[in-house]
C-alpha cells in the first residue's frame, strides 16, 4: 500500500540546544582538480542513516540455520515470518554454526556484506549499563527513559544519552570537536540532507540543512550589495536588532539559508558528475547530494564531516508491514550501494562510513497484522574501513520469552548505542581522552571499541 | 467615417464650424526644459457625467466645456473636478484620455500600464492624447485623485478628489481602482495654487479649402480628428508654439466661431472680444496664449499676421511676411492690422550657440522624523559659461534658489507625505537645464492604532486564518473579546463530506485532493473562523495523516467533520469519537486489532493504546495543574505509565472494526468491509476478555463488553489530572504563544477541570480561557523576549489569501500539497510525517531560544532548506498575485493596497494593522518606507508587491505576538 507520497521525505526529529553562532561558508578555492582526492589527504566522513518509525530488524537479518530458523518462524508466525527461500544468503565469516539471510529486498546490501564492504552489528539499543534479563526482571539496574516511545528513543539513538534530557547529539559533539580542522567552513561540518535532527546539534555547531533536490537560494534576493530596493530591504530587515528571541531565530535561519546556501551551491557547481547512477528515490537523492558535497570537500576546505540522512515509514503496526518494509529496505539498499560505489569512484571509500540507526526494533511477536515497538535492533555499517562480512556483537536467541526477550517480544540489547557510537567515533579520530566528552556513558561498558572498524592507517 | 471620440463625434456645426475636443500640446516638446518655459498656474479641469453610463468625462479645455453644455444633453456638467496644469510643467505627469466607442466611455490615467490594460479590455479604444498635466507628489497642496470603477465589470469610471467624494463613491457601490494621480483640489484659491514652469506646445494650423479660412488648435486630438474626418480642411503643419491659457503674465487668445461667416477668429484683445461677440459670434473660450516679447529671446519670436477678407469676413493667420503677402495677392485678403507675438515655427530650443547647463540633484529618499528637513544638493555645470543660479523645486513649487556653489538648499519643516523634487540650473546666458526628479518621502507619524484595535487585531490573528479588513478589526474592538467569541461559538461549518460528495458528482470521481480543498474552503471563506482554527489545532494533536498509510478521501473528510463538530464540545466526547473513527482506527491500527492468540503468539495491537496516552491525552510524565512535572522522591519525573499499562489499554481497545458488517460473524472481522463514515463497531468474540491494567493502578475487571471496556478505559484517561495541562498547553501554543507561564497553563487547566458549572472537559471553556487570559490579552507582556510564537507556515499562507481577498472564478481552490520543503511550505493539513505531527510541542531550536530554555515548536520545520522554499513560495505568490490556475486560480486583489501605494506611509500603515496587529516597530517601518520610496511612485503595483514580499519574510510578521 505504498504510494508516491510515502517516499517523499518522512521526517522525524526532535529537540536540541546550543548554537553559538555560525561561521560563513567562505573561501571557496575553486580549482579544476579539486574533485580528485589529494595524495595523503586527511578526510573522514560519517553518515547516520536514520530509519524513522522503528525498523523491524527481526525480518531484516534472519537466522537461517535450521534450528534457529524454526524458532524464528514459530515466533513470528505465518503473519510475519519470511520464507527461507526468499532470504538472501550471507557469507558471514565469524559465526561458526550460525548462518544468516538478508531481507529479500536488500540485494545491494547483500553484495556489500559478502564482499566485506559492510558489516552487521547485532542487537544494539540504548542502555544505561549492561543489562541481563534477570537484572531487568529484578529492576536491579537503571533502564533508559521512555523505552518504546518513538520520540524518546529517536533522541536516545541520536544523542547516545538515555538517562537525561539530551540537548545535543553525538554527531554534533563530534562536530564541535573537529570543527577547527575545517577552517573557515565550520558550518559545513554537520550537514543534514533531511531536515532538523538532534544528532547533529552540538554546543557550538548545529546542522546545516541542504536540500537533496538541489534547490538553492532565494530567487528574489540579489545579495547584500544589490541596490535593488527589495534586496536592500531584505538585507536591512535581517540586520535589524530584535529583542524577541523568536524573531532572532527567524532571522538566523534566513541568514543561514540565503547566504550559505548560495556558497554551497557555488561549490557544488564545480562538482563533476558521477558515473554511478543513484536510484530515483527520496533516499537516493539524499545520498547523491551527500556524495556531491563530499566531492567538493576540498573546494570548501573540509577534513571532517558528519552527515544525516533519513527515511521514514517504518512504524508498521498494520497488515501492510511486509509490503512496506520491502519497499523501504529496497530503497535503503539501493541508495547505500550507489553511495558506496560513488565513494569508490571518488577514491574515498576508506574515508567514508555509513551506519544505520532507528527508533527501535519491532516486537518479535506479531499483533496479528504487523508488529509493535520493541528495543534491541540490528544495524548496518558500510564503507571501505569497515571490518565487513561479519556479524559484530551477539545475535539474540530467537524465541518467545527466550533468554534475550523481556517477555514482551523485545530483545534486550547486548550492545549499547554508546559502544556502537564509540567505535565509529574512534575511527573518526576521537582520542581516548576525548571519548567521554562525545559519549558520556561509554565508561559504564567494558568495551568501547567493538572492532567493526579497521584500525586507522 | 472613423470616429475618434464620442465627444468629438458630430461636433461639426457647419462647414467650418467645428469645436472639437481640445487638447493642449501633448507630444513634441523636449523633455529637457527649453528657454521658453515660463511661469504657469493650474487651470480648472471640468467634469461631466455621461448620463448613459454615469461615467466621468474630464476636460481642461474651456471651448469644449462650452460646447458640451450647449449641444450635448446626454452629458451633465458637474463643475470643476480639480485643477491641473494645461501644458507640461515641471514635475508633472500627463493625464491621458482614452475613448472606447463600443463602450462609450472615456478613461483617464497617468500610468502607461493602466493605459495598456484599458486598451486590452477595449480593443477599439483610442488614445486621444494628454488632456492635462498632474503634479507629481503632494507638494503645494496637491491631493490624491482617486478613480473608481463601476461594479461588476461595467464600463465607466468616476473620480474623487476629497474624502467626502471617496466616501460617497464607496457607498454608491463603486470600486476603488488601484491607480491614482495628484491634482489641486477644487475650491482651492487660485492664488494659493503653486506656480510652476511650463513648456509651450505646438499650435496646429489648417486651412479650409473652400472657405479659405484658418483654423488653429493646440490639441493633437482635435488635429487628428480633423485630419481623419474633415477632408475639407488642409493641414498646414505646426504654425508656432504657444503656452497654455494659464500663463500668468501673458494674455489668453480666445477662439470665436462665427456661424454667419462660418469662420474662426482668434484674438487676445479685450476690445475685439467684446465687439466680435456682439456681432453674433460664439466665444469658445481661451485657446492658447500669446507670447509677450519680454518673455523670450527676440530671435525666437514669430509674428502672426491676421488677414481679413473684405467680403466674406473670413480670416487667415499667416506666420511670416512672405506668407502674408502671398495670401493677400492670391486670395484677395487684407492685412487686418492685428499682430500676435508667438514663439517661432521651429521647435523651441536653446537660443544661439549657447549650450544649456546640466545639473544633477541628490536628496534623501526618506525622512523618518517629523517635522523633517532635507538637504537638497545640486551639482551644476555649464560647458560654455558659468552657472548663474540653481532653483530648487518641490513638485511645481519653487522652494528657493542659490547663486553660488555649493548649490545646497535646506528644505525645512516638511510635512509628512510623498514629494518629487528637482533642480533647475540657469547659465549666464539664461539657458536652463533641469535635473533628474527624485522622490522624497516624509513619514507621517505612524497611524495611531488604539490599544483596542491592536488587541482586536491580535485576537483575530490568534484565532482566525487571517484578518480580512480593518472593518473586521473595528468590529471586534466594538464587540469585545467575549462578544466575538460568543458570535464565533454560534457559527457552524460546511460539511467536508458534503464537499467531497459535490466534487464527486461534479467530477465523476473522488480524489484525495478533495479532502484538502474542503479544508481550505473552510479556512479561507467561512465566517466560523474560530471553529476552523480549533479543528486545525485538534488535527495537530489528534493526528491522522495521508502520508502513510494512504487514507480514504471520505475518511479524511469525515474526520475533519468530527473535529469541527466537537471543536466547542466536550473533550471526552471528542476522545470517544476520535477513538472509534475509522480514519484513526486505520491510521493507528485499532481497527482490526484483536485479542491475543496464544496459538499464534499474537497480541492486541499497541499502536493506538500507546499514542492516545503519549500524544492525545496525558503524556509521558505526571504533571501538576500548571504543566510542570511532578518530581518524585528520587528527584526524577514520574512516568505516567509503563509497558503493562500500554498492553492493558491495547487489550481494552481490542475487537473493533468497520461499521456495517455482521459483528456476530468472526469471519468478516478480518478483513471487514470498509466503512469510512461511521464509528467502528465491536465484535465481542475478538475482544480481549481478561482483566486490563490501566492508569494509576486501575484494573478493568474481566469479561466486560468491548464497549464497556472502551468507555471505562477512555474515562480513565479523561479523568487523569494530566489532561487539562497537557491539552491546555498545546492549545495555548497553537493559538497564542509557545511558552506560556505555568500560571497561564494552570488557569486553562482549571477551566478544563471545571467549566464553572462543574463540568470537566468543556472545550468552549478551555478555548475561552486560552484566548481571554490576561497573559494572552496583555499588550504589556508581548515585548518580553520569550513571548510569542512563529505563525505556522500554512497559517501565514492563509493570512495572505484572506487578507488580500483572494478569489477564484468558481469560488473553489486547488490547494493540495504544501508539505514539500523545497517548493512548498513544509506543512500541509492532514499530511504530517507521522502521528508526532509536523513539530513537537517541546521542540527546541538550537541557539538563543534553546539557551533560554524556551521551546519553539514551529521551528522544527523551519530549516535552511524549508526557509528558502517558503521565501520563494511567498515571493512567487506576490509576484503572480495569484495561486493556482484555471477556474480555481485564486487571484489576490491588490487594488486597495495599490491605491495606497502612492504614499508608502499609507501602504505600510495598512499592512501594519492587518498583518502585524499594529505592532510594527519603528525600525521595520523605516526599512519598509525607505525601500518603497525608492520605487517610483508611478509604479504603485511594484511598491505593493515589494511591500508584501518584504512583509512575508519580516520577523515581525512571521512571529506572532
Amino acid at each position: 500500500m505504498l504510494t508516491r507520497r510515502q517516499f517523499l521525505h518522512l521526517l522525524g526529529g526532535s529537540a536540541a540546544a546550543g548554537l553559538g553562532g555560525f561561521a560563513d561558508l567562505r573561501n571557496i578555492a575553486a580549482a579544476a582538480d579539486l574533485n580528485m582526492k589529494a595524495a595523503g589527504e586527511d578526510y573522514r566522513a560519517l553518515i547516520m542513516l536514520f530509519m524513522f518509525g522503528g525498523n523491524d530488524g527481526n525480518n531484516t537479518v534472519v537466522p537461517t540455520a535450521s534450528g534457529e530458523y524454526s524458532q524464528y518462524a514459530a515466533g513470528r508466525t505465518s503473519v510475519l515470518a519470511l520464507p527461507t527461500a526468499q532470504l538472501l544468503p550471507l557469507t558471514i565469516t565469524n559465526t561458526p554454526g550460525r548462518t544468516f539471510g538478508l531481507h529479500p529486498a536488500m540485494t545491494g546490501m547483500q553484495g556489500l556484506i559478502n564482499t566485506g564492504k559492510a558489516g552487521i552489528v547485532a542487537n544494539v539499543g540504548p542502555l544505561i549499563v549492561p543489562t541481563t534479563k534477570a537484572q531487568l526482571r529484578a529492576r536491579s539496574v537503571p533502564l533508559p527513559n521512555d523505552l518504546y516511545s518513538h520520540s524518546d528513543q529517536q533522541q536516545q539513538w541520536q544523542s547516545s544519552i538515555s538517562d537525561g534530557a539530551p540537548r545535543t547529539g553525538w554527531g554534533g559533539r563530534l562536530g564541535d570537536l573537529v570543527a577547527a580542522s575545517n577552517g573557515t567552513n565550520r558550518t559545513s561540518t554537520c550537514i543534514s540532507v533531511t531536515g532538523n535532527n538532534l544528532f547533529e546539534v552540538g554546543t557550538t555547531l548545529t546542522s546545516f540543512k541542504v536540500s537533496p533536490g538541489n534547490q538553492f537560494g532565494f530567487d528574489f534576493y540579489k545579495g547584500p550589495t544589490s541596490t535593488e530596493p527589495l534586496s536592500q530591504g531584505i538585507t536591512e530587515l535581517m540586520a535589524m536588532n530584535s529583542p524577541s528571541l523568536f524573531e532572532g531565530a527567524w532571522k538566523d535561519v534566513i541568514a543561514r539559508a540565503i547566504e550559505n546556501q548560495k556558497i554551497l551551491a557555488d561549490a557544488l557547481a564545480t562538482a563533476t558528475p558521477f558515473t554511478t547512477t543513484f536510484p530515483n528515490t527520496g533516499l537516493g537523492q539524499q545520498f547523491q547530494m551527500i556524495a556531491r558535497l563530499i566531492r567538493v570537500r576540498q573546494a570548501l576546505g573540509l577534513k571532517r564531516q558528519v552527515f544525516f540522512a533519513s527515511i521514514g515509514g517504518f512504524d508498521t503496526h498494520g497488515d501492510d508491514q511486509l509490503q512496506r518494509q520491502t519497499e523501504l529496505l529496497g530503497a535503503i539498499s539501493g541508495a547505500v550501494t550507489a553511495f558506496y560505489n560513488a565513494t569508490v569512484e571518488m577514491d574515498v571509500a576508506n574515508q567514508v562510513t555509513t551506519f544505520t540507526a532507528s527508533d527501535f526494533n519491532r516486537t518479535f511477536r506479531s499483533n496479528g497484522k504487523g508488529s509493535d515497538h520493541a528495543w534491541g535492533n540490528h544495524h548496518f555499517v558500510v564503507g571501505g574501513a569497515v571490518d565487513g562480512g561479519k556479524m559484530h556483537g551477539t545475535f539474540p536467541t530467537m524465541g518467545v520469552d527466550g533468554p534475550d526477550d523481556t517477555g514482551g517480544g523485545h530483545f534486550i540489547p547486548t550492545t549499547s548505542v554508546d559502544q556502537y557510537s564509540a567505535t565509529l567515533a574512534k575511527w573518526f579520530g576521537v582520542s581516548v581522552g576525548d571519548m567521554p566528552t562525545i559519549l558520556p556513558g561509554i565508561g559504564r561498558f567494558p568495551v568501547s571499541d567493538l572492532g567493526f572498524m579497521k584500525t586507522v592507517t | 467615417m472613423a470616429t475618434r471620440s464620442g465627444i468629438s463625434r458630430g461636433f461639426s456645426r457647419s462647414l467650418v464650424g467645428t469645436s472639437l475636443g481640445l487638447l493642449f500640446m501633448s507630444q513634441g516638446v523636449a523633455a529637457q526644459e527649453s528657454d521658453f518655459g515660463q511661469d504657469c498656474r493650474p487651470v480648472p479641469i471640468h467634469v461631466f457625467t455621461n448620463l448613459g453610463n454615469n461615467s466621468h468625462f474630464l476636460t481642461m479645455h474651456e471651448p469644449q466645456k462650452v460646447f458640451l453644455q450647449s449641444s450635448r444633453p446626454d452629458y451633465r456638467y458637474d463643475g470643476i473636478a480639480y485643477h491641473a496644469y494645461p501644458t507640461k510643467a515641471l514635475n508633472s505627469v500627463g493625464v491621458s484620455r482614452l475613448y472606447s466607442p463600443s463602450a462609450n466611455v472615456h478613461f483617464y490615467t497617468a500610468s502607461s500600464s493602466d493605459k495598456s490594460a484599458f486598451k486590452s479590455r477595449y480593443p477599439d479604444a483610442v488614445d486621444e492624447g494628454i488632456d492635462h498635466y498632474a503634479p507629481q507628489g503632494m507638494g503645494g497642496g496637491a491631493v490624491e485623485i482617486v478613480r473608481f470603477s463601476r461594479p461588476n465589470g461595467q464600463a465607466g469610471t468616476r473620480f474623487a478628489g476629497s474624502s467626502a467624494d471617496i466616501q460617497s463613491l464607496t457607498q454608491s457601490g463603486m470600486v476603488r481602482d488601484s491607480v491614482s494621480f495628484h491634482a489641486f483640489p477644487r475650491g482651492m484659491a487660485t492664488a494659493g495654487m503653486p506656480v510652476s514652469r511650463c513648456e509651450p506646445g505646438p499650435i496646429y494650423r489648417f486651412m479650409h479649402k473652400q472657405a479659405t479660412a484658418t483654423f488653429l488648435t493646440p490639441s493633437e486630438a482635435e488635429k487628428k480628428f480633423v485630419e481623419s474626418n474633415r477632408p475639407d480642411y488642409q493641414y498646414q503643419g505646426i504654425a508656432f508654439y504657444a503656452h497654455g491659457p494659464d500663463a500668468t503674465t501673458t494674455p489668453g487668445v480666445n477662439r470665436f466661431y462665427n456661424p454667419t461667416t462660418q469662420t474662426h477668429f482668434y484674438t487676445s484683445s479685450d476690445a475685439e472680444r467684446a465687439s466680435y461677440a456682439s456681432s453674433g459670434a460664439i466665444n469658445e473660450g481661451i485657446n492658447f496664449a500669446v507670447q509677450p516679447p519680454s518673455k523670450a529671446v527676440a530671435a525666437d519670436l514669430a509674428k502672426v499676421y491676421r488677414l481679413r477678407h473684405p467680403s466674406t469676413q473670413r480670416f487667415l493667420y499667416a506666420v511670416s511676411e512672405s506668407e502674408r503677402d502671398s495670401w493677400i495677392k492670391t486670395y484677395g485678403f487684407k492685412d487686418d492690422g492685428a499682430l500676435m507675438t508667438c514663439l517661432k515655427v521651429s521647435k523651441p530650443s536653446t537660443s544661439g550657440t549657447n549650450k544649456a547647463p546640466t545639473v544633477t540633484l541628490t536628496a534623501p529618499a526618506f525622512l523618518a522624523s517629523t517635522p523633517a528637513s532635507a538637504k537638497l544638493t545640486a551639482t551644476a555645470t555649464d560647458t560654455d559659461g558659468t552657472i548663474s543660479k540653481v532653483e530648487f523645486y518641490n513638485g511645481a513649487v519653487k522652494l528657493g534658489e542659490t547663486t553660488a556653489a555649493p548649490h545646497e538648499y535646506n528644505w525645512a519643516n516638511i510635512a509628512p507625505g510623498s514629494y518629487a523634487v528637482l533642480a533647475v540650473a540657469i547659465d549666464d546666458k539664461g539657458a536652463r537645464g533641469t535635473s533628474n526628479t527624485l522622490p522624497v518621502v516624509v513619514a507621517a507619524s505612524p497611524a495611531v492604532f488604539s490599544d483596542a484595535q491592536k488587541n482586536a487585531a491580535r485576537l483575530l490573528t490568534q484565532a482566525t486564518f487571517g484578518i480580512k479588513s480593518q472593518a473586521e478589526i473595528d468590529g471586534v474592538a466594538a464587540s469585545g473579546v467575549n462578544g466575538w467569541l460568543n458570535q464565533q461559538f454560534a457559527l457552524g461549518w460546511n460539511s467536508h463530506v458534503a464537499y467531497v460528495d459535490a466534487a464527486k458528482s461534479r467530477e465523476g470521481k473522488v480524489k484525495e485532493e478533495h479532502a484538502y480543498e474542503a479544508i481550505w474552503q473552510q479556512w479561507l471563506n467561512e465566517p466560523g473562523q474560530l471553529r476552523a482554527r480549533m479543528s486545525f489545532a485538534l488535527s495537530q494533536i489528534f493526528v491522522i495523516s495521508n502520508i502513510a498509510p494512504d487514507l480514504d478521501t471520505y475518511a479524511m473528510a469525515s474526520y475533519m467533520d468530527l473535529l469541527n463538530r466537537n471543536a466547542f464540545g466536550n473533550y471526552r466526547t471528542l476522545l470517544g469519537e476520535v477513538t472509534l473513527h475509522p480514519a484513526m482506527g486505520y491510521y493507528l491500527n485499532m481497527q482490526g486489532s484483536k485479542k491475543a492468540d496464544p496459538v499464534k503468539g499474537t497480541h492486541p495491537n499497541e499502536n493506538y493504546a500507546r499514542e492516545v496516552l503519549q500524544l492525545f491525552s496525558i503524556g509521558l510524565y505526571k504533571l501538576n495543574t500548571d504543566g510542570s512535572r511532578v518530581i518524585g522522591g528520587d528527584g526524577k519525573p514520574i512516568s505516567t505509565y509503563d509497558e503493562t499499562v500500554v498492553k492493558g489499554f491495547a487489550r481494552a481497545f481490542s475487537g473493533w472494526n468497520f461499521a456495517g458488517n455482521n459483528t456476530s460473524d468472526p469471519k468478516v472481522f478480518d478483513p471487514a468491509k470498509e466503512n469510512w463514515l461511521e464509528p467502528m463497531q465491536a465484535w465481542e468474540m475478538m475482544h480481549e476478555t481478561g482483566t486490563k491494567q490501566l492508569l494509576d493502578g486501575k484494573v478493568l475487571p474481566a469479561s466486560q463488553t468491548a464497549r464497556k471496556d472502551l468507555d471505562d478505559a477512555l474515562d480513565t484517561i479523561f479523568n487523569h489530572p494530566n489532561v487539562g495541562p497537557f491539552i491546555g498547553r498545546q492549545l495555548i501554543q497553537r493559538f497564542v504563544t509557545s511558552n506560556p507561564s505555568p500560571a497561564y497553563i494552570g488557569r486553562v487547566a482549571a477551566a478544563f477541570n471545571n467549566n464553572g458549572s462543574g463540568v470537566r472537559g468543556d472545550l468552549k471553556a478551555v478555548l475561552t480561557a486560552v484566548l481571554t487570559d490576561a497573559e494572552a490579552r496583555s499588550l504589556a507582556g508581548i515585548s518580553a523576549p520569550s513571548w510569542g510564537k512563529q505563525r505556522e507556515p500554512v497559517i501565514r499562507f492563509a493570512n495572505y489569501l484572506r487578507g488580500l481577498n483572494a478569489t477564484s472564478p468558481t469560488g473553489r481552490n486547488k490547494i493540495w500539497y504544501l508539505d514539500d520543503a523545497d517548493e512548498g511550505l513544509g506543512q500541509s493539513p492532514l499530511l504530517a510525517p507521522s502521528v508526532f505531527n509536523f513539530f513537537s510541542p517541546n521542540y527546541r531550536q538550537p541557539g538563543p531560544l534553546a539557551a533560554a530554555n524556551l521551546v519553539a515548536p514551529e521551528f522544527q520545520i523551519t530549516t535552511e532548506t524549508s526557509m528558502v522554499g517558503q521565501l520563494n513560495f511567498f515571493a512567487k505568490l506576490v509576484k503572480n498575485a495569484s495561486y493556482g490556475s484555471g477556474d480555481t486560480k485564486l487571484t489576490l486583489n491588490l487594488d486597495a493596497l495599490n491605491t495606497l501605494a502612492a504614499d508608502p506611509v499609507k501602504l505600510v500603515d495598512a499592512l501594519n494593522l492587518q498583518f502585524m496587529n499594529g505592532l510594527m516597530t519603528e525600525s521595520t517601518r523605516t526599512v519598509m518606507l525607505t525601500k518603497l520610496a525608492a520605487i517610483s511612485a508611478t509604479k504603485p503595483v511594484d511598491r505593493t508587491k515589494a511591500a508584501l514580499t518584504l512583509l512575508s519574510l519580516s520577523p515581525e510578521f512571521a512571529i506572532q505576538k
